[in-house]
């Protein structure tokens, strides 16, 4: 599967627009594709509670609250105990 | 073209070259002194400097997600299960070549909207914000190329990033999670309820008035609620955070269910200790990550030395996430962290860790004789330092960020100053701090000397070094003026000598009362420093002086808007009492009604957004089981009045008086004229400067004005040493100082003088018309307090300082006074000495604060023509240094005008 490099764990973001390649310590733009091989980052979008809804946000199936509380695709799930690899 | 002021003027036979005591050389004279940090920190200071300010939503996104969910929870537990929250589940990321790890969002220069404090914003350019996101579907190479102004910051959408207030970066695929993030807070903010309750204050109108017509630059309830203030690492580094959580179960034993004869709020007491523990275990779990990323990290890794440098960086947080640290190394993490920790719990600017030096001294002191470390390896970790507070942004709104702020978080350290039994506190730790800061000169931290006869010269003379850097601190405070002022106001709560001794800088300038805490390590006690009050970054701020005296002279009309902002006076102002005696009124009467609203947004802000981790590190929260808001600290009495334009106002004044009324040359009704219409020139948004010297005569001009105009510049002037203009600084003084003690903060104590501008005089000159020194309209006012107004201060540096030391300064919290001097003018050892003697000879005549700027101005106007070339680049504004690109443009053509000293 093509990642960009911002959806992999090999991508340090140094900011919005461009980040570090742990690999090869080079610049690399945030959004370009990353070398194939490179490992897919946790994120709502890669997790199989997340249902996308509307255009980069939808629900987080995981929650406890009701109605389920938002999610947005592209957040960071590292940290998410209850992220489930879809 | 049309001429402009200064060629006006040289026809007319005055010389505005802005320079003092001689001529500058002709060739631009760069700094003297140029250090070069340690390798690692070069190559982490190249990254910092292709960054951009970036945001992201993780910790509202988690925060708004937790507290939605606790809606029955008593209100500091169901906020401090949100921070908790929050802090756990924030990305850990670490940079190759990192020792102090750990950042407030996981970007280089990372940061994050609250919308539980403010989201009218987002929600009002939902629109806009929505349609950019959506619409950028590909970044092109001319999109990406637009940047080189304004340095780390994202002035315009670019790519598939959007730009947030012209500050943040932020991504497209985030957009429309905030814009829903923002509408859940619709009705609960802290804006919103305090907006809904402040309308209740009667004479609110005239609030709204002030508000619109920039009298009156920002409500502080809901855009920086903390702040300007010292913080206290010593609990976490005497007890480490299992020891605070062991020492607030243990209290939660002893007050559960019981009022103690606190009939109103002993029993909150149960809830705080529980909220202390909840959000203590977020920031716990926040530093674990961190390890568990240093340990996935070091197994990845192939080159040995980094390998080992992760293990490292595991171990000691590992190791502080639980227990005190135990080496000078630990320490410093364990304090980097705390910072960065109560910077996320709010939205704050000003966070001062105050006297590091100090504070982290036992550590330094141990190691070093142990063999455990090295004065260069300190030296490294201080400069990293530097690159980790630089990196600290301040999301807030594009009016608090640019015009207050100019996107400075003034995290000032201090150095110097006395110890508890009152002899000099300087360590070998401080000149490491002070030699950190001139090797890698960065904008963060901004360093106060807290001067003392009793400091060693040589200490004095490296200070001296370090300003001939460029990088515009050290600024020198007065130890025994700060004293006074803290016992006069602090007495009454309780402050004595010794522990008036323990003060530091918070923010920028604010003189923050401290105390001492007994720190132990490996059986030795070691009395350190640290803050005990609220914050000072609260209550009436700025209020605009040469505003008040347009108001005053049009009868409470603001001339730009033609609003009628405070009931018309209706006197005749015949005589200079008359008028001095109204503006006082119109002054009281805006002070009044901004505490008031003030007090209610500060109110519901501590109903609902308490801070628990800053409460719980300041004394005496954890022994009387009080946070902040219900006065916890040891010190209350923090709310400040804030003045903006003294000098322009002083000058102004100065000016009626004389042409008007000792010397009848003109009428006031004349005068007025003149000054509505600008003197014949045009405005400074139409000359796109706001710099005097670039003004330009309108091409309709007969010259009418030109004669008054001249008579108003040379009328007399605040920092000649001449009586006539200090006279009134004098009596203006006399007024506000003892004035602030009229208004009562919400925690019931009288409020007190702060007279910083920070930037605002920018901003707040922008919108006030042709004032009666001269000034042009829309150009910035004088900056600082006690800064003399560019180009009118032709005796020398110290008729400047006598002029700025005719009042008390130890009854203000703070005065401010910047000088700007040409590098050659204090060249070599002997200018060194120059500029200690120059200083001492202030503080000895009772000034506060003195700060210098040793630049040439050639270069600054060559950096506003040339940003790229100049990314480095830094000055001092008012009382902070930043870099040049990032500052706004009515600053920068201030900076450029203001007089520069060619000798000493
Ligand atoms: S479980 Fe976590 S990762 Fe998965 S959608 Fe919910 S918040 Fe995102």
């Amino acid at each position: 599967m093509k990642l960009e490099y911002r959806d992999t764990r090999e991508f340090i973001p140094v900011d919005v627009d461009k980040g570090i390649d742990r690999l090869t310590g080079e610049f690399v733009q945030a959004d370009a594709e990353a070398p194939k091989g490179y490992t897919q980052l946790p994120k709502c979008k890669f997790c199989a509670n997340y249902v996308e809804e509307a255009s980069f946000k939808g629900i987080c199936g995981a929650s406890t609250q009701e109605p389920k509380f938002m999610a947005y695709g592209d957040m960071t799930a590292i940290t998410c105990e209850m992220f489930e690899a879809k | 073209m049309a001429k402009t002021f200064k060629e006006v003027m040289a026809d007319a036979g005055i010389s505005m070259d802005f320079q003092a005591c001689g001529t500058a050389p002709t060739e631009i004279v760069d700094r003297e002194i140029v250090l070069e940090p340690h390798d690692r920190v070069k190559k982490l200071k190249n990254i910092f400097m292709k960054t951009l300010s970036s945001a992201n939503n993780e910790f509202p996104y988690w925060y708004t997600r937790e507290y939605m969910k606790l809606d029955s929870e008593i209100p500091v537990v169901r906020r401090a299960k949100a921070l908790k929250r929050a802090f756990s589940n924030l990305t850990p990321v670490i940079y190759p070549g990192e020792k102090l790890v750990m950042h407030k969002a996981p970007f280089f220069r990372g940061s994050f909207p609250m919308p539980w404090l403010s989201e009218g914003f987002y929600v009002a350019k939902e629109d806009e914000l929505y349609q950019d996101a959506m619409k950028r579907g590909s970044a092109s190479a001319d999109e990406h190329s637009k940047f080189g102004q304004g340095g780390g910051n994202v002035v315009a959408s670019f790519g598939k990033v959007i730009s947030i207030a012209g500050k943040f970066g932020m991504r497209q695929e985030e957009v429309p999670a905030l814009i829903e993030l923002s509408k859940m807070w619709v009705g609960k903010s802290v804006d919103d309820l305090g907006h809904k309750y402040e309308q209740m204050v009667p004479n609110y109108e005239t609030k709204e008035k002030i508000m619109r017509n920039i009298v009156c630059m920002f409500d502080s309830g809901y855009t920086l609620p903390q702040g300007r203030e010292v913080i206290n690492y010593y609990y976490p580094l005497e007890y480490g955070f299992d020891g605070i959580i062991k020492i607030a179960r243990e209290m939660k034993d002893k007050v559960a269910g019981r009022a103690d004869g606190d009939g109103m709020v002993g029993m909150n007491r149960l809830y705080n200790y529980e909220a202390v523990i909840h959000v203590v275990e977020g920031v716990q779990k926040w530093i674990l990550n961190y390890a568990e990323e240093a340990r996935r990290l070091e197994a990845a890794e192939k080159d040995g030395t980094q390998r080992k440098e992760y293990a490292e960086i595991a171990e000691c947080l590992e190791w502080i996430a639980h227990n005190p640290p135990r080496t000078f190394r630990e320490a410093f993490q364990m304090i980097e962290t705390i910072h960065l920790a109560v910077l996320n719990e709010d939205a704050i600017s000003g966070m001062s860790p105050g006297r590091i030096g100090q504070v982290l001294y036992p550590y330094f002191e141990q190691d070093i004789e142990a063999g455990r470390l090295t004065e260069d390896e300190a030296l490294e970790l201080l400069e990293l330092d530097r690159l980790v507070k630089t990196s600290i942004d301040c999301f807030a709104s594009m009016g608090v960020v640019g015009g207050v702020l100019s996107g400075n978080t003034f995290n000032t350290v201090s150095v110097g100053g006395l110890d508890k039994d009152g002899k000099s506190a300087v360590n070998r730790l401080e000149y490491l701090v002070l030699k950190a800061a001139a090797s890698n000169a960065m904008p963060q931290s901004t360093i106060a000397l807290l001067y003392d006869e009793k400091l060693p010269e040589d200490f004095l003379v490296l200070a001296a070094e370090v300003i001939k850097t460029g990088a515009g601190y050290p600024a020198f405070m007065n130890n025994q003026i700060a004293q006074d002022f803290l016992l006069s106001h602090y007495g009454p709560e309780g402050m004595h000598i010794e522990e008036a001794r323990a003060w530091a800088i918070g923010g920028c300038l604010e003189t923050s009362a401290g105390c001492w805490k007994p720190l132990h390590l490996n059986g030795k006690e070691y009395w350190i420093p640290g803050g005990c009050g609220q914050p000072t970054s609260v209550g009436v701020h700025f209020v605009s002086m040469p505003k008040i005296l347009e108001l005053t002279l049009y009868n409470g009309i603001d001339q730009r808007s033609g609003e009628q902002v405070f009931q018309p006076h209706g006197k005749r102002l015949d005589t200079y009492e008359e008028l001095w005696e109204q503006f006082k009124l119109y002054w009281q009467e805006a002070v009044d009604v901004l505490a008031l609203t003030n007090n209610i947004q500060h109110d519901v802000w501590r109903k609902n957004n308490m801070a628990v981790f800053n409460s719980m590190l300041k004394p005496d929260c954890l022994e009387n089981g009080h946070l902040i808001n219900e006065l916890g600290y040891r010190y209350n009495a923090t709310y400040n009045v804030e003045s903006t334009g003294t000098v322009t106002c002083v000058n102004s004044l100065a000016a009626i008086r004389k042409l008007v009324f000792d010397d009848k040359k003109v009428d006031l009704e004349t005068f007025k004229k003149a000054l509505k219409e600008n003197f014949g020139f045009r405005t400074a948004h139409e000359v796109n400067s706001f710099s005097i010297a670039d003004q330009q005569k309108r091409d309709d001009d007969d010259g009418k004005w030109d004669e008054l105009h001249f008579q108003c510049l040379q009328a007399p002037k605040y920092g000649n040493d001449e009586a006539y203009a200090d006279q009134i600084l004098l009596e203006w003084e006399n007024f506000f100082c003892p004035d602030c003690y009229n208004y009562e903060s919400l925690y019931g104590h009288p409020m007190y003088p702060c007279q910083i501008s920070v930037s605002t005089h920018g901003a707040m000159g922008s919108a006030t018309i042709a004032s009666p020194d001269g000034r042009l309209a829309g150009t910035t006012f004088a900056d600082a307090s006690l800064s003399a107004y560019p180009g009118t201060d032709r005796n020398g540096p110290f008729a400047l300082m006598n002029s700025a030391s005719i009042w008390d300064h130890s009854m203000s919290q703070n005065s401010q006074l910047n000088i700007k001097i040409h590098p050659s003018a204090i060249k070599g050892v002997e200018g060194s000495r120059k500029l200690v003697d120059l200083t001492k000879a202030y503080m000895r005549k009772g000034g506060f604060h003195v700060q210098y700027n040793v630049v040439d101005s050639k270069m600054l106007r060559k950096a506003q023509d040339n940003p790229d070339e100049y990314r480095d680049l830094m000055v001092r504004v008012a009382g902070f240094t930043q870099y040049w690109v990032e500052i706004g443009k009515a600053v920068q053509d201030e900076l450029i005008a203001r007089t520069e000293y060619e000798g000493v």
